[in-house]
């Protein structure tokens, strides 16, 4: 290849990659929907994208970023301790009617516990009752979210009702099993 | 009368008020729950769900319930774009999303099976409540507080032959990942309660939009026939537009 052919060639790469540059630097990016069906996961948005991470150029075209600020979260930003405590053997068998206290299990985060009373009627568990522990931990501070379009936002609060039951996600953790366990080896008979 | 057991290390309660229960139907479905741990548990070596997991069953040899819980998980998975997803990050299979609501529906049927009509059966924080309870009117349930594990309510809803899941952080000593973004954990929502038709459709709908974030409760929104009531980090709850009728 001539010298003149390979400065032209050279030029153009140079050309391309500065054109590009600049295209991704100022352009809108339409985010298309991923919505299937009869609902919509991600809307179609209109993003006009500040900036841009180095990496983009090499996938050769224009990649939309959605910028995210992460909420202030009232928890601490450590991610929570999750106890090694291996997974209790409870006790099968008959139990002596009465209610037994488990032990302060460590839950989720070191400085909190969890703790319950079994509750044996019959000689079988009719209720676990969770106990107030005295390590709770504080409060947090609550930041309003942005507000969703049309449905109903309010904040949480502490119902005082008697219920049947309770719906949750915490039932599964290694420490109500701790305590529970503990509770009812008091109660074997 | 009501009864607790621990299997699958969670805690299994019935509470039925019909007067012609008895130990028998108790301990049917109980058996039946601790079937459902030793075919589906990955935390038992021998479950059918870990040899699955090493390779060591063939997809045409799995059991009949097996074959059932992979196909409904398939479903699953196409209805919520992939946001229900029993294949783990690693590669192996999880279906306790789905076999939760699934076994408490099954064990709903075997007290029906004996003409049971006012109970609720519950594992963990998933419910299906049927007729009423003991004082004569829809079950109370409440909505556990995900910020404090000592059970306070922070919303009493009033059901009667309903459904109602709730999908959380520290699942399992573990977390629920975002199956669209690698291992992305959840952080932003603590808390997605959802209640349907029967436990079966609330539990994999909650799972599936507790994974989606922020946008979860628009997709339950857009369901016929479900409710739904979501936390976020910052303690502020958003509810589908019926969940009224609950409270």
């Amino acid at each position: 290849m001539s010298l003149f052919k390979k400065i032209f060639v050279s030029s153009c790469f140079i050309f391309g990659f500065i054109a590009n540059v600049f295209y991704q630097r100022n352009s809108d990016i339409k985010v298309t929907s991923l919505a299937k069906d009869n609902f919509n996961l991600i809307t179609k948005q209109d993003f006009k994208i500040e900036a841009f991470e180095d990496d983009d150029e090499e996938e050769g075209g224009v990649i939309g970023r959605q910028l995210v600020t992460k909420p202030i979260t009232p928890s601490t930003s450590s991610a929570p301790v999750i106890p090694s405590v291996p997974i209790a053997n409870i006790p099968q068998g008959k139990y002596r009617d009465g209610e037994y206290l488990g032990n302060a299990a460590v839950a989720l985060y070191a400085d909190e516990f969890l703790q319950v009373k079994a509750v044996i009627s019959g000689g079988k568990i009719s209720d676990v009752i969770f106990v107030q522990s005295p390590n709770k931990r504080p409060q947090s501070i609550r930041v309003a979210s942005k507000a969703m379009p049309i449905l109903k936002q309010e904040a949480i609060s502490v119902q005082n009702e008697n219920v049947d039951a309770v719906s949750g996600a915490s039932y599964t953790s290694a420490a109500f099993v701790e305590s529970l366990g503990v509770a009812l080896a008091k109660a074997r008979v | 009368m009501k009864e607790i057991r621990i299997i699958m290390n969670m805690p299994v309660i019935i509470d039925v008020v019909d007067k012609n229960v008895t130990q028998k139907m108790f301990d049917e479905v109980f058996d039946y729950f601790i079937y459902i741990d030793e075919k589906f548990s990955t935390y038992k070596s021998n479950s059918e769900i870990s040899k699955i997991n090493r390779g060591e069953v063939v997809e045409e040899n799995y059991s009949e319930d097996m074959k059932n819980i992979f196909s409904l998980s398939l479903e699953t998975k196409k209805i919520t774009n992939g946001y229900f997803d029993i294949k783990k990050p690693d590669g192996s299979y999880d279906p306790s999303g789905m076999v939760k609501g699934w076994a408490i529906f099954q064990a709903v049927k075997i007290l029906e099976k004996y003409g049971m009509k006012n109970f609720y059966v519950e594992v963990a924080g998933d419910i299906e409540v049927r007729g009423h309870n003991h004082d004569g009117e829809n079950w109370r349930v409440g909505i556990q507080n995900p910020f404090n594990k000592q059970q306070e309510i922070v919303k009493v809803l009033h059901l009667t032959n309903k459904g109602i899941a709730t999908s959380g952080t520290y699942v399992r000593g573990g977390h629920i990942y975002n199956p669209k973004d690698g291992d992305t954990i959840i952080k932003d929502i603590v808390s997605m309660t959802v209640i349907g038709p029967n436990i079966y459709e609330a539990d994999r709908f909650a799972t599936a939009s507790f994974a989606m974030g922020r946008e979860g409760i628009k997709f339950i929104e857009s369901l016929d026939g479900f409710e739904a009531y979501m936390i976020d980090s910052a303690g502020i709850a958003t509810m589908t537009s019926g969940f009224n009728k609950y409270y």
